[in-house]
């Protein structure tokens, strides 16, 4: 019940940061120093996420080598390629190799 | 005004080869609701009441994980403040619009429907509506049916498969394929830094310090840029 509720509630807030300009403020610009921020919303909360769910739930960080070679060569062939799939294809490839040979 | 049929296969073009990153996505987010142990329905749910993949990513996850209501609810909504952004651009466009497409309209508003439609954006209304609908349904069918299947066969994987760590890779290749500048990355290692600092903070809220001091980081960055 509490995850649909949460669902529902971020479900809202996503509709309205979408609805909003379009429904109520058409003539209205955002303001330049709201548009500079929201430049760096998704790298900054997406990188914190990254922290974020590599911890277990003691709050303590979980990575041994493996996961640092499996998010670097991902990062690398993400940052090449701009493909989801091969990043995931050579991020998880290179963990589990890593991982058994451990 | 162009032929609906034209513009409609027009949409499909676009819109197809867009569609196909959003395969492993969605279905490392059908992973997710599988692993965080929720109730499935609700949890693709999530699917069509919020439709947007790393907001729903980040809520998933972090209540699975244990993370606190109100911080798992402010992460989410702090990823997706970004639409904010879109809005304020497809705006002056949606003005010609019917009131149902007004409303109806931003209900699609994702990352992809943005980029395909703002490159429509001098059509005709009609053309514009015909185009924007299209990729929308088009994304938005995709996506429901991609989650589905990650939460179908997610639990057919072994688990020494440890496909829990794609989640990581994904919202990292994620940060990697935005950064195009030095503002940016300063945003993404000030977040992830202070992340780790605050980790141990109750109910994951380090995240949402660490978020807020990386955009703010970010934004002094631009700022100081001769």
């Amino acid at each position: 019940m509490s995850l649909l509720l949460a669902i529902i509630i971020v479900g809202f807030g996503t509709y309205s940061c979408r609805a909003v300009f379009i429904l109520a403020f058409a003539n209205r610009k955002i303001p330049s120093y709201v548009q500079t921020a929201l430049q760096y919303v998704a790298p900054a909360t997406l990188s914190a996420l990254v922290v974020s769910v590599l911890a277990d739930s003691q709050g303590q960080l979980n990575i041994g080598l493996a996961e640092i070679v499996g998010l670097g060569l991902g990062s690398i062939v993400a940052y090449f390629t701009r493909s989801h799939m091969i990043t995931l294809l050579v991020g998880m490839g290179s963990f589990l190799v890593i991982s058994a040979l451990l | 005004m162009t032929p609906r049929i034209t513009l409609v296969r027009q949409a499909a073009f676009d819109a197809l080869p867009l569609c196909l990153p959003a395969v492993p996505f969605a279905f490392v987010i059908g992973l997710a609701i599988h692993n965080a142990g929720v109730n499935p329905v609700v949890g693709w749910s999530s699917s069509w009441i919020i439709f947007g993949g790393a907001a729903q990513l980040t809520l998933i996850t972090l209540l699975g994980s244990g993370a606190g209501f109100v911080a798992a609810i402010a992460a989410a909504l702090v990823v997706n403040a970004r639409h904010l952004m879109y809005s304020g651009a497809l705006a002056p466009h949606f003005q010609k619009q019917p009131r149902w497409m007004q409303w109806f309209g931003p209900y699609v508003l994702i990352d992809q429907v943005f980029a395909l439609s703002m490159l429509r954006a001098q059509d005709s209304p009609t053309d514009f509506r015909t185009y924007y609908l299209t990729v929308g349904f088009i994304f938005w069918s995709v996506w429901q049916v991609t989650t589905a299947l990650g939460l179908v066969l997610g639990p057919l994987v072994p688990s020494n498969w440890h496909l829990h760590f794609a989640v990581p890779i994904l919202f990292l290749a994620i940060v990697v394929m935005g950064i195009d500048g030095l503002a940016k990355l300063v945003a993404a290692l000030v977040g992830a830094g202070v992340t780790l600092l605050c980790i141990e903070f109750p109910n994951r809220s380090g995240l949402l310090v660490g978020a807020i001091t990386g955009i703010a980081a970010g934004t002094l960055c631009e700022k100081l840029k001769p």
